[in-house]
């Protein structure tokens, strides 16, 4: 068994000099938005007539346990979608770069000047399938958008660096971290370890597991939590320039796993002076479970139970 | 399963938190993925214990069948302790812990493994793949009032090198109650300056601050001067260094 190593490398070069004819692809009759953020997710494939897209479907070895989807980019977004599939389809477009774009003034979504045509510039990405974990990389750094459709129990580690986050119904263990970037999650479950630097964190956890430990931080957004109503959950709120709102009801504790730091501990040192500067508050709800952290450190924590 | 049968064994008027917390043991033991993720670690040991076998009774037979007898023996000695302590938990005790640690040498002794078996799911779950298992791995050490300097080495561990943010930012409440030792002292001050998080980065400075750890200033001097760090922690930094005057 250790000897059989199942690979299945797909490279894709979006070097060509016609663009590619996904025309044959199924398309919605949706907007030609990219991921759009931070409201409804965008759908799930881009339109017909989109250049500069590649469309890529990648089988797991074992269809019955849950995949794994890991991806580390630099720039561009990443958008995963759970959807009532096996495979994992993967489509990727040239993106217009870092920073607030106008939505409709993509680079790709500009006609051509009159007599002339668009070479695609090099660059792709690969894709690469070992025992249900499904690698993503995109090749030197440049902006590509990804849109990608994975089986509902899927496990996420996405990393992006210049790109927002958007994940939709997706149940499984996600590890979401953008820097510069938003992190939008909605109707998932399983567990999330989320973070973002620079930007804003919405989740709404539909399903927690139970006994999962959770977190959801960042250094210069808010972090807006959504959690079922029953949820058992101690919980671990901070911000540190901004205020904590929740509408649980919180039984209000101190140090949920982490009891006070032992006074002796400090005396046995020579050094009694205590200055308190912990200002988080530990709180359970629905009489308490795995530990929940959130924490920003500019920005507002938004808990909030599903309506 | 175990733990049902144990449960049934519990006469009326177990104190609910001990219970709870062997409850909260058996779940963590059954949630650890079979192939145990610090698997490297638990050979040392066991080639420790062979070792010393070896010394004791050579000629010695085929290493690898000793190592799966040995790996056997091992498995059946945790779920013996593990059904020794659930017997003993319920050997209708009332009254505190502490109190009853002192009235049977058999009963400490069984708190004692206890404690060594929870300091091994907490080091377990450290180790393991999913980022929201170590997290829980981390506060786990927070319940054991005696950790070893094993333990105290995995938090100092991934506070350094954990790849995700969350797992090396829970790390500090942990490490917090060791802020006396000396590893953890050299440990956090390096870090500081380590960080590539600057939500880290402040936390670690808050526990200068909390720890009264004069030694860091230093380093947050050279953090409040460094251009390149982030404006937020060059702050902090300053703040810093001022409460600790």
């Amino acid at each position: 068994m250790t000897n059989m190593k199942k690979i299945l490398g797909y490279v894709l070069v979006l070097a060509s000099l016609v663009a590619v004819p996904v025309a044959a692809q199924p398309s919605p009759p949706a907007s030609p938005e990219p991921p759009a953020l931070p409201q409804a997710p965008p759908p799930a494939q881009a339109p017909a007539s989109e250049a500069n897209t590649q469309r890529v479907s990648v089988a797991l070895s074992e269809p019955s346990r849950p995949g794994t989807i890991e991806m580390d980019i630099v720039m561009g977004s990443i958008m995963v979608r759970g959807m009532n599939r096996r495979d994992i389809m993967i489509e990727a477009r040239a993106g217009a770069g870092p920073g607030p774009r106008p939505p409709r003034r993509r680079a790709g979504d500009e006609p051509p000047p009159a007599g002339l045509r668009r070479l695609s510039q090099s660059g792709g990405f690969s894709v690469e399938e070992e025992r249900n974990i499904v690698s993503i990389d995109v090749g030197p750094p440049r902006s590509i958008d990804f849109v990608i459709e994975v089986p509902v129990g899927t496990n996420l580690d996405l990393e992006t660096v210049m790109g927002s986050i958007v994940v939709d119904g997706v149940e499984g263990e996600l590890e979401i971290e953008s820097v510069n970037g938003t992190v939008m999650l909605t109707n998932v479950g399983g567990s999330v370890v989320a973070h973002t630097v620079n930007g804003k964190l919405t989740a709404t956890i539909a399903r927690p597991a139970p006994q999962k430990a959770m977190a959801f931080t960042s250094m210069n957004g808010s972090v807006d939590v959504t959690l079922p109503a029953a949820v058992k959950a101690n919980l671990k709120l901070r911000s540190d320039q901004g205020d904590v709102y929740t509408d649980f009801d919180l039984q209000l504790r101190r140090g949920s796993s982490n009891p006070n730091p032992n006074p002796d501990d400090v005396r046995r040192n020579g050094r009694a002076r205590v200055i308190d500067v912990d200002n988080a508050i530990y709180g359970s709800v629905n009489g308490g479970g795995p530990d929940f952290e959130m924490r920003t450190f500019n920005g507002n924590v938004y808990v909030r139970k599903a309506k | 399963m175990e733990h049902e049968k144990l449960s049934r064994l519990l006469p009326d008027g177990v104190d609910p938190a001990e219970s709870e917390a062997l409850d909260a043991t058996w779940r963590m033991l059954g949630a650890i993925d079979a192939p145990a993720p610090d698997a490297e670690r638990m050979r040392a040991r066991l080639d420790a214990v062979i070792d010393a076998v070896e010394h004791a009774h050579a000629p010695a037979r085929p290493r690898a069948f000793r190592s799966y007898v040995l790996q056997g023996l091992a498995a059946a000695a945790l779920v013996l302790i593990g059904i020794g302590i659930g017997w003993f938990a319920g050997s209708g005790r009332t009254a505190p812990s502490q109190a009853l640690a002192g009235s049977s040498p058999e009963l400490a002794a069984m708190r004692s493994e206890m404690h060594d078996l929870r300091e091994m799911v907490s080091l377990s779950l450290m180790q393991q793949q999913s980022a929201s298992e170590r997290i829980k791995g981390v506060s786990w050490s927070g319940q054991l009032d005696r950790p070893s300097g094993e333990l105290v080495s995995a938090l100092l561990d991934a506070l350094m090198h954990d790849p995700n943010v969350n797992v090396r930012l829970a790390t500090i409440d942990a490490l917090e109650r060791f802020a006396s030792r000396d590893d953890v002292r050299r440990g956090t001050i390096q870090a500081v300056e380590r960080q590539p998080s600057p939500l880290v980065q402040i936390a670690l400075i808050d526990f200068m601050v909390k720890t009264n750890e004069r030694e860091s200033a230093p380093t947050l001097r050279r953090l409040a001067m460094d251009p390149q760090a982030n404006d937020a922690v060059r702050a902090r930094a300053a703040w810093g260094l001022q409460q600790l005057g």
